[in-house]
């Protein structure tokens, strides 16, 4: 994780907030070496080695978001897809140049979540060079568990791991976090103050990495299905929801629906949102 | 997929979430009155700040005032005893006041333009005014500085009939640090230069010195240069949630006037929605080179005006603040001024007369 | 004039030496710790005071003037 991360907690005594925050830094910690795919030993890793291999057991905890993320790829038609990485061989967003179509087609047969052989506990990648990543998910996911350690522990948290927060309750005196939402299209200075009291926030936004070839923008969020950046999408999309892993999800999947993101925003009930253009 | 969330182990919170705050306008109304039949002012106030495009910001504010009542015409020593007489007449003006700012953000930093216009029958003031401010030490100080320029004209069609003009340039620069979780200072230089018409055309001295009588007209010299010094301090109490607030400013002219002013402010909520916040301010001066209250001469610098003699002033005030649902904010506030040449350490100026006035402020804030 | 100049020096000094994190400004960034929180009131005292009094100025660039002299 290279994004700055914070936790900021409020206890009882500074003694109780600090191991407070270090129980929870720690659970993040723990999910980080359990997900990341920069790490070798990562379940993760072991599942990308084995594809065109054999299948591989999971945990418990990897399993139920390997559950999560079906539910989330089926209910979202095929747009939320943690085989998706792929892409990232080919689309080098430091590079500035944007790969060639037949690349990006010889790419296709790698991605899908309905080439996934996934039966609890085991799962299978049936072709070399296929993967999955828990981009869209691992972070959010430690941002509700560290949240969780923190209230579980008595402790009023705001936790922002890299720009997914979770507020398991209002500050003291029932004031609110303040957490300054940025215009993307304006470079840092201009940013709204969300008054948070509770809920967890998660952006998706393409905005920081993108490649701007022929007066085009094309932007680092791919529709699994063609490779390439929805046209006609939000610059960024953040979203209020009950715990982080959803409000993830539902951003990132509304980026996908492009010009469609805010009328799709609006019909799901019990989040609310804001969408950048 | 919310349903899937819920089989994970994670807790499930309710969302709560107030409006994202980017753009704020408000209404003033500032009522004053001065004692003994002399001026009253009332003051209504529209104001709005807003980002209008991407990386711009605007500001806009529009003032009426009307004013009424009597004020200072002529001191005279009549009798013996000075004595200062205000205007038979009771005047009624207005003045006007509209001023846009447009700001436009570069990375942490900005520049501002402005434009000032004030109107009143006999007086037009119109400013343009500059300033940038620069981020330095991931935003734990801020460097300000500015320039303006202002064009006065007077214009008089009693008798005899005047049109008077006025520049005055300015330039500014400040210091904004943040000296700990718990406090902000801020350190600001302002010098001034104008030039033309300073004279109050509508007082004048009456001076009967053994059998002769002058006449003299307020006249002042035609060039005011000044230097201001204010720094502002604020600090945090967190076992009361309080907020200090210490102003001082030291302003030194060349009309010979030296001042200092401290101004002290203690904000303290009594609850979510109220907030009270008391303000004591002293300020002292000295009186002009020119100021006397008798003349030897009818023609030549001199002037009679209180506002450049030697006083002291305190300005007691207590505001009030309550916060309606997320949005918006209501604030009262009342204050006493009174002036009084006693009041300066190291002594006023003999015979001025106590000057007594109050103030009234109401104002509603919206956040959008 | 000169003691006024040590303060002066002595504040600029004072830059740097303290470094107050992102995470830390909380209580800043409350409103009661703005100088002015409401730029209209602020704009009327300053105006009042300068009708009455000598001084004025050092708030900021771009004032309106008026008739008060």
């Amino acid at each position: 994780m290279s994004c700055r991360n914070e936790i900021q907690t409020f206890s009882e005594t500074r003694a109780d907030a600090q191991a407070a925050a270090d129980q929870a830094i720690a659970e993040v910690h723990r999910l980080e070496r359990l997900w990341s795919r920069y790490r070798p030993d990562s379940i993760v890793s072991r599942i990308n080695e084995a594809a065109g291999r054999g299948p591989v057991v999971v945990d418990e905890e990897t399993a139920g978001l390997l559950d999560y993320a079906a539910t989330a790829w089926r209910e979202s038609a095929g747009l939320f897809d943690i085989t998706s990485g792929v892409f990232r061989r080919i689309w080098n967003f430091s590079s500035g140049r944007i790969p060639d179509a037949e690349v990006v087609r010889a790419c296709l047969p790698l991605v899908g979540w309905d080439k996934v052989v996934w039966q609890r506990p085991e799962i299978h990648l049936p072709a070399p060079g296929m993967e999955i990543d828990f981009g869209g998910l691992g972070k959010e996911y430690a941002a509700d568990r560290a949240a969780g350690v923190l209230s579980g522990l008595g402790c009023i948290a705001l936790v922002n791991l890299g720009g997914d927060i979770v507020a398991s309750a209002p500050r003291p005196g029932d004031q609110p976090w303040l957490i300054g939402i940025r215009n993307p299209q304006a470079t840092p200075g201009i940013f709204g103050k969300l008054p948070l009291y509770s809920g967890a926030l998660a952006t998706s936004g393409d905005y920081e990495r993108c490649i701007v070839a022929d007066g085009r923008r094309y932007g680092h969020i791919l529709d699994p299905h063609s490779g390439w950046p929805v046209p006609g999408g939000p610059a960024s999309v953040s979203v209020l929801a009950a715990n982080c892993l959803l409000a993830g999800t539902l951003a990132t999947v509304a980026m996908l629906r492009g010009g469609e993101a805010k009328n799709w925003l609006d019909s799901i009930e019990a989040v609310s949102h804001v969408v950048w253009t | 997929m919310a349903a899937a969330a819920a089989t994970l182990p994670l807790t499930s919170l309710p969302v709560r979430a107030g409006q994202i705050e980017e753009a704020k306008a408000g209404l003033n109304l500032f009522s004053y009155q001065e004692r003994d039949g002399r001026i009253g002012v009332l003051a209504p106030t529209a104001w709005v700040q807003a980002p209008v495009a991407r990386d711009i910001d605007l500001e806009a504010r529009m003032t009426f005032d009307s004013v009424a009542g009597a004020s200072p015409q002529y001191v005279s020593n009549e009798g013996g005893n000075i004595v200062h007489t205000l205007s038979s007449a009771s005047i009624r003006e207005w003045r006007k006041e509209g001023m846009l700012k447009a700001t436009r953000w570069i990375g942490d930093d900005s520049v501002t333009l402005g434009a000032d216009v004030s109107s009143e029958h006999d007086y037009l003031s119109q400013t343009l005014s500059a300033d940038a401010k620069f981020e330095f030490l991931n935003k734990n100080v801020t460097w300000a500085v500015g320039a303006s320029v202002t064009g006065d004209a007077i214009g008089f069609t009693g008798f005899p009939a005047i049109q008077g003009k006025r520049t005055t340039r300015a330039l500014f620069t400040g210091i904004t640090q943040l000296l700990s979780p718990t406090d902000i200072l801020q350190s600001n230089l302002a010098y001034s230069n104008g030039r033309g018409y300073f004279n109050d055309y509508y007082e004048y001295t009456v001076s009967f010195l053994g059998r002769r009588a002058f006449l003299h007209r307020d006249q002042r010299p035609d060039s005011r240069r000044s230097v201001s010094w204010l720094t502002r301090w604020k600090h945090y109490v967190p076992d009361l949630a309080a907020a200090l607030g210490v102003d001082y400013r030291y302003y030194q002219d060349s009309w010979g006037i030296r001042s200092h002013m401290a101004e002290a402010s203690w904000h303290q909520p009594l609850s979510s929605t109220w907030a009270v916040r008391p303000v004591v301010r002293y300020y002292t001066q000295n009186a002009a080179d020119f100021y006397a209250t008798t003349f030897a001469f009818s023609s030549g610098v001199g002037s009679s005006d209180s506002r450049l003699a030697a006083f002291g002033a305190v300005t007691l005030a207590l505001n009030f603040s309550a916060r309606l649902g997320d949005r918006d904010t209501l604030e009262m506030g009342a204050g006493r001024y009174v002036q009084r040449a006693s009041w300066r350490s190291g002594g006023g100026s003999p015979d001025l007369p106590r000057f007594d006035a109050s103030y009234a402020m109401l104002g509603w804030t919206r956040s959008f | 004039m000169s003691r006024h100049c040590l303060l002066i020096l002595a504040l600029l000094a004072l830059a740097g030496c303290a470094n107050v994190e992102p995470w830390q400004r909380g209580y800043l960034a409350k409103p009661e710790m703005a100088f002015d929180p409401n730029p209209a009131t602020a704009v009327q005292m300053q105006h009042m005071y300068a009708s009455k009094e000598a001084a004025s100025g050092g708030y900021g660039v771009g004032g309106g003037g008026c008739g008060c002299n």
